[in-house]
């Protein structure tokens, strides 16, 4: 029997393995902690799914009895559950999370959709169009690239106060309608789409606007699927910015910020329901980029970053 | 169907002097072929009429319209790209009909689904489809309506581009190199078909091309252009019998033409070398000039025979027909074109003598230009 072991091969792919196991472990808690008991949580018992014995719902309890006696057993009886389905009834009963929910998909969908409006025929006419001092927008563009986003997070909010938009779904748009990334992304891709193509749509008829929307915008939708996938993930799950956005209306807020409804609060930490919370949170995206997977390595590919 | 103008165009890129003064008048209906070796400016002229590029100076007429204005969709003209630029998400079909969609149907109308709740759409959108059928049939590519052009071979995606340009029955065809991504057979034969169907069309072409073979079996009238200078406008036969600057007569004609040095005496005698070309009589007269002959137009004669000596340095055979390159006594190098049979009398090696046809020489000054010649007859 021929052996083809060889210790390089094995090398690397411990390496990845222990790389991988790094990534994925505090997934692992996540999806753990968020089917366990808190007592389990505590003491760290219970393996992966937890004993799932039925525990009883302090919350449930505490509600169900204002007087704040010792509660009957029948009241404790009826609130009697399985940790699973305590932590994730909490999730979505304690917070509005669906609520959250939706305000999620509709900040940051408005603001793909906002940046695509925005993006495209800025990266078409810096890519495509000849007009004086191009390229010192095109240096703009590449000097905004380097600003994060933290440094400006003050002087914008003060300028959404002052025009009384703080607290509302706009704070939490608007501010990011502009994105550099995007234009810069979705400019290098252009560049690579023969000039020909353009010429032969401006022969046929089509104006300015027209050959962004339907010329090159269909050239490009691996590049911008790409580009959908930073931006809604890095929306999604942005915590930062919704946290100074929105100061005390609960209305306006975004799934991360849903976590915090579980975090330090009388009855000290609840990590089941909170965890709960992050795994229905993360689940979407992990959907969708499961669905978009081999257009988001195309894109990338494509776009090749050159 | 229409004349086009061409008057006075200059056109510079920063310093880049890329057209000089060109002016060419085309006739309504005419095959022009625009022909010069790479970047000589072809394209761009191309492109100024077609309103892609502006022009420094000078005007463009489309019939009898002024179009230097005009937007490149509104001068009612048609463009074949060398790379086709064909809509890669659009069908086959989608991608002819786009210039007709954007001239009968309005932007309502354009639109995906509410487009069809627009009055009138209909009936434009049955008018589209009965033009665009009509040019997949003329060109036979009716079955390949539905496939992208990421699914049609270089010569089916060249009958689209061609489609597309003739389904608005425009006014001038413009083509920029559009048989050059083809192979050499298809590029035959395709050379054919798009003068067939200018002849079917009786529309203008302004064609484009470095490739001289496809300028001389295709042009009613071909353009030479060097350096961004126009040179010489003229009939295929005329441009290669009788160009007025030796680089027209260099450029036109495979093998090239044979330049010699030679000295005209105060007679106006020509010699080259210690030969004197019998019958031939320069207008300039005492000065350092340049003969041109064509291999056709230069035999060799054994050794020892009247005629330059000559070696040979190498033969090639064609079948039909043979080259023989020879070398003279003065180092220069000449190019005989003769029936294959000669290479039973002559082949590589060999020592030889070289005839020049004086009919058919032509006499160029020591700036390139034509020089008049009298032919005598001689005996
Ligand atoms: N947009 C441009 N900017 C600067 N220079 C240009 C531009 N377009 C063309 N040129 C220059 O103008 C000259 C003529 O170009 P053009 O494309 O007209 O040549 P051509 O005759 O079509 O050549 P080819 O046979 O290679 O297509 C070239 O030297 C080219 O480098
Ligand atoms: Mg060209």
């Amino acid at each position: 029997m021929i052996s083809n072991f060889s210790a390089t091969q094995a090398l690397k792919h411990v390496t990845l393995i222990i790389g991988a196991l790094i990534v994925i472990l505090p997934f692992y808690a996540m999806l753990s902690y968020s089917m366990k008991s808190p007592h389990e949580i505590e003491t760290n018992t219970g393996g992966f799914f937890g004993d799932q014995k039925p525990m009883v719902d302090e919350w449930c309890v505490k509600a169900n009895n204002p007087s704040g006696v010792l509660p009957s057993e029948e009241l404790k009886q009826a609130c009697t559950k399985t940790p699973i389905v305590f932590n994730y009834v909490s999730a979505f009963t304690k917070a509005p999370l669906v609520r959250y929910l939706l305000n999620g998909v509709f900040v940051t969908l408005s603001i793909f959709f906002i940046q695509v409006l925005v993006a495209l025929p800025c990266a078409y006419a810096l890519a495509k169009l000849k007009f004086w001092g191009r390229d010192a927008v095109f240096m703009l563009v590449l000097f905004c690239l380097l600003i994060p986003v933290h440094a400006i997070a003050l002087p914008l909010y003060i300028m959404l106060s002052k025009v009384g938009l703080i607290n509302s779904y706009a704070a939490l748009i608007v501010p990011w309608t502009i994105s550099v990334f995007g234009i810069f992304l979705m400019r290098q891709f252009f560049m690579t789409i023969p000039d020909d193509l353009i010429d032969a749509a401006r022969i046929d008829g089509m104006s300015e606007f027209s050959i962004v929307w339907k010329v090159m915008l269909p050239c490009a939708i691996p590049a911008l699927m790409a580009f959908a996938i930073f931006s809604v993930v890095a929306h999604w799950n942005d915590y930062f910015w919704p946290r100074i956005a929105v100061t005390s209306d609960r209305n306006y807020f975004t799934p991360p910020l849903g976590l915090r409804m579980f975090k330090g609060d009388s009855d000290g930490d609840v990590y089941g329901p909170m965890m709960a919370t992050a795994t229905i949170i993360v689940t979407p995206l992990i959907v969708a980029f499961l669905l978009a997977q081999r257009k988001f390595i195309e894109g990338i590919t494509l776009s090749g970053m050159k | 169907m229409a004349s086009v103008t061409i008057q006075n165009i200059d056109k510079s890129f920063g310093t880049v002097k890329v057209l000089n003064g060109v002016s060419i008048d085309i006739e309504d209906g005419e095959f022009i072929v625009l022909v010069g070796p790479s970047g000589c400016g072809k394209s761009t002229l191309l492109r100024i009429i077609a309103g892609l590029e502006n022009q420094n100076s000078g005007s463009i007429k489309i019939g009898n319209n002024i179009v230097d204005n005009l937007h490149a969709s509104l001068r009612d003209i048609a463009m074949v790209f060398q790379s086709y630029a064909l809509y890669p998400h659009l069908s086959v079909a989608e991608n002819i009909s786009v210039p007709l969609r954007m001239r009968r149907l309005n932007f309502l109308q354009r639109f995906p689904i509410i487009g069809r709740f627009i009055p009138g759409s209909k009936a434009a959108k049955a008018s589209i489809k009965k033009d665009v059928d009509e040019v997949t049939e003329m060109l036979g590519i009716e079955e390949l309506l539905h496939r992208k052009p990421g699914q049609l071979s270089g010569g089916q995606r060249q009958r689209v581009a061609v489609g597309r340009a003739m389904v608005r029955h425009p006014q001038a065809f413009l083509m920029d190199e559009p048989l050059s991504n083809l192979d050499a057979e298809r590029r035959v034969h395709m050379r054919a078909e798009i003068a067939e169907l200018h002849r079917r069309l009786e529309s203008t072409f302004i064609y484009v091309t470095h490739d001289q073979a496809e300028a001389m079996t295709m042009a009613d009238r071909v353009a030479v252009m060097m350096d961004g200078d126009l040179l010489q406008v003229d009939t295929p036969r005329n441009v290669y019998a009788n160009p007025v600057d030796i680089r027209v007569a260099e450029f036109i004609g495979s093998p090239k033409i044979n330049i010699l040095s030679a000295q005209s005496n105060d007679t106006g005698d020509v010699n080259v070398g210690d030969m004197v070309l019998a019958g031939v009589k320069s207008a300039a007269k005492n000065s350092k000039i340049q003969v041109g002959v064509r291999p056709e137009a230069v035999t060799l004669e054994p050794k020892n025979s009247a005629g330059i000596p000559c070696h040979i340095v190498h033969h090639e055979n064609l079948g039909s027909e043979a080259y023989f390159h020879v070398e003279l006594n003065s180092g220069e190098r000449v190019i005989s074109r003769m029936d294959a049979s000669a290479i039973d009398q002559f082949s590589t090696g060999h020592d030889a003598s070289v005839m020049l046809h004086s009919n058919n020489v032509l006499l160029f000054d020591n700036d390139g230009q034509r020089i008049v010649t009298h032919n005598e007859v001689v005996m």
